[in-house]
């Protein structure tokens, strides 16, 4: 697995990156809800 | 041993500081001109005054010594220091002058709270403020969350030698490029694309919702900055909880998130390393963390039996767990009900999440998921040691934008800082009580004040004693600048006293 | 003045519930936004009157209903409402003007179920009792003085460093 270097540059994959950070956020945040959700209806 | 500071240094801090009060005095100008272009003459005169006030002793400051004097590690410390209080002072001048706080130090604790964004506020009749000051009280969110030292001299010191130890010394430890205006640029960047993001959807909401275009734009842009920049502040005195609504709820935790993502984090998956997200020490720490909390939280108010159904529980308890955990410290609840209705399980996990924060050189305070990642490590590494044969080697191995082993200075580090961060806690509260308040109340609101979260029992009021106020405004300081450069000014300061024992 | 005006409107609210309704067992209590928030445990579901500043403006909810904040001592408190009820209402409070006085009737939710657990009041009757007025400025010379000082102070402070780095200049 190649690793990235420091020194290449952070702008060349930002867009991607981007909706990466976006969906992972609201795929965690989803996953908490049910979680909440699940606890509150068997509780 | 210690440094004899000389009268050169001496000068050259005074310089740096100079420079620092003049960047917050030109700040000024963008309330200035949200001011007269509202047409609101009186913030307007404040931020002139402020502006003139700042500039003029700015300049006067920077006499002390002459161009491009060199500014060596020990001395960037004590300029970060002093700089972040010097800040706080003449931010607070245009507050303190628009007649919506008790006093000059109600003032001050406003700036300060917004600076290190906190959020906790002492501001009365929020709901009659000029769009003038509320610009100021999120554009601070928006310097400090970035660094205000950094975010003032990357400019005026873009060939100079001072910024990296500046930038250092400001609790952003890690460099994400081999230069320290590069780093500015993309951390700036970074926020950029986020603030426009946010505000772009939060304005599209307001607007449907039947605000007023200006209105709609200034509170999106507003509730993006407090967001992203984990700050807390709102315009109205409700907070989050002046929309009723999810979607604004659902954004603005969006960008809580992403608010207390790493700047180097940003910066690998940025670069195409996705699998840094899921690798990354730091965040599988901090999704634990949250993930065991929100479980708490949910089990906490489930038991209270106020809600009635999961739905509700989810939209509390996650909104107030990722608030409280990425230290932003927006409210959808009213501050006595954390006490009076919620208390319990669901409050504890709040103090937690509080205290752990988010992650390091984001915006996030607390004592940081990093650190707290670390810490673990090392205690599985130490049991496992004890449990092997003396002969073995027993390694912690941690992921951190490459594979690295657990140092031992690493763990003392992170150790000394998490407990610096507790022992303010404790400190906080014991001070709360002292004042006469319970103490559960009294510990969630120095956690709240120390790791830069802004939630409130209603301890925070322009009613508290002054002695309380001096305390948040000392927790909040320390808190930002995760203590270093404090303890470095406060030697500076003994240092008559102990270089003399010392000899 | 006007706070004391309030109080005396609360007041001969107060003295009217209490003396002249012999026939009505079940009058809405009349209480402070801040009381409502205080008392929310006790006040749960049950119908209060209220009176405060309507701020901001009317938001845009579900359907045909908005919610409309209404502030009074510092406490502020969502008051849902159907469309027509929020149109009586003319002035908003902001920086520019106070908003149109409001007196609600309402049903009082500790953990609202119909808006994700918030504390709110739902409204059965809306009565606009005063109007919002204008909210004057207070410009103070002063304060244009200290700026001006400031920036002078900058210009000479300017001027001088430029004249020591002439000077320097010329000595080397």
């Amino acid at each position: 697995m190649p690793e990235i270097s420091p020194f290449q540059s952070p702008y060349k994959h930002w867009r991607s990156g981007l909706l990466l950070e976006i969906v992972a956020a609201a795929a965690f945040i989803c996953l908490l809800a049910l979680l909440a959700f699940v606890l509150a209806a068997i509780s | 041993m210690w440094v004899q500071r000389t009268r050169d240094d001496v000068r050259a801090i005074a310089r740096y500081l100079g420079m620092l009060v003049i960047g917050i005095g030109i700040l000024m100008a963008v309330p200035l001109v949200t001011a007269l272009l509202l047409q609101e003459h009186a913030p307007a005169l404040d931020y002139f005054a402020g502006a003139g006030l700042a500039i003029g002793f700015g300049s006067v400051l920077m006499l002390a010594a002459p161009k491009r004097v060199p500014l060596n590690a020990s001395n960037g410390l004590i300029v970060t220091a002093l700089g972040w209080l010097f800040a706080a002072l003449f931010a607070a001048v245009p507050l303190a002058l628009s007649g919506h706080y008790g006093s000059y130090l109600d003032a001050l604790f406003e700036s300060m709270s917004s600076l290190t964004t906190s959020g906790l506020t002492l501001v009365q009749d929020l709901d009659h403020l000029a769009n003038a000051h509320n610009m100021w009280r999120h554009l601070m969110h928006l310097v400090g969350g970035q660094g205000i030292v950094v975010a003032v001299l990357s400019f005026a010191l873009a060939h100079g030698g001072g910024a990296v130890s500046l930038y250092l010394a400001e609790g952003r430890d890690e460099r994400i490029m081999p230069n320290v205006v590069n780093t500015a640029r993309f951390i700036w960047f970074v926020t950029a694309v986020y603030v426009l993001l946010g505000t772009t959807a939060l304005s599209a909401l307001n607007l449907v919702r039947g605000m007023g275009a200006v209105r709609a734009t200034l509170h999106a842009f507003w509730a993006t900055v407090a967001t992203f920049d984990t700050g807390g502040f709102g315009p109205q005195s409700q907070n989050a909880l002046y929309y009723h609504s999810g979607w604004f709820e659902w954004i603005t935790t969006m960008l809580m998130l992403a608010g207390t993502f790493n700047f180097s984090l940003h910066a690998d998956i940025w670069r195409g390393d996705r699998r840094e997200l899921f690798k990354n020490t730091e965040v599988r720490t901090l999704a634990l963390n949250i993930f065991v909390l929100s479980v708490l939280v949910s089990a906490g108010l489930a038991a209270t039996r106020a809600f009635g159904s999961g739905l509700e529980v989810a939209r509390k308890g996650i909104y107030h767990v990722l608030s409280a955990n990425t230290g932003t410290g927006h409210q959808t609840l009213y501050a006595v009900q954390w006490m009076r209705d919620y208390g319990g399980l669901g409050f504890v996990a709040v103090v937690l999440a509080m205290a752990f924060g988010g992650m390091a050189s984001s915006t996030a305070g607390g004592i940081k998921a990093l650190r707290v990642g670390l810490i673990g490590k090392g205690v599985v590494r130490w049991v496992k040691a004890a449990l092997a044969p003396p002969s073995a080697v027993i390694v912690a191995r941690f992921h951190h934008m490459k594979s690295r082993i657990l140092q031992p200075e690493m763990l003392a580090s992170a150790l000394m800082i998490a407990t610096l961060y507790i022992v303010t806690y404790v400190t906080g509260a014991l001070i709360g009580v002292a004042c006469g308040y319970g103490v559960p109340e009294s510990v969630f609101e120095s956690v709240s004040a120390a790791a830069n979260v802004g939630l409130s029992t209603g301890i925070t009021s322009p009613s508290m004693p002054a002695a309380l106020k001096v305390t948040y405004i000392v927790q909040m300081w320390a808190g930002r600048l995760e203590f270093i450069a404090l303890f470095a000014l406060v030697a500076a300061l003994l240092q008559p006293v102990i270089g003399r024992r010392a000899r | 003045m006007s706070r004391e005006c309030t109080a005396a409107v609360v007041v001969a609210a107060l003295l009217w519930v209490v003396c002249s309704a012999p026939a009505y067992a079940a009058q809405p209590v009349v209480v402070r936004v801040g009381d409502i928030v205080q008392r929310a445990v006790e006040l749960d579901g049950s119908e209060v009157t209220f009176e405060g500043e309507a701020i901001g403006e009317a938001l845009r909810a579900d359907g045909d209903s908005v919610w409309v904040n209404v502030l009074d001592e510092g406490t502020a408190i969502g008051v849902w409402m159907p469309d027509d009820m929020a149109e009586q209402i003319e002035r908003f409070g902001a920086y520019r003007q106070t908003g149109d006085t409001v007196r609600v009737t309402g049903v009082v939710n500790l953990a609202c179920d119909r808006h994700g657990g918030d504390l709110d009041v739902h409204a059965t009757a809306l009565e606009v009792t005063g109007s919002g007025e204008p909210r004057s400025e207070r410009l103070r010379p002063l304060e244009a003085l200290v700026g001006a000082i400031g920036f002078a102070c900058a210009g000479a402070a300017a001027l001088v460093a430029r004249t020591r780095e002439r000077k320097r200049f010329e000595e080397t």
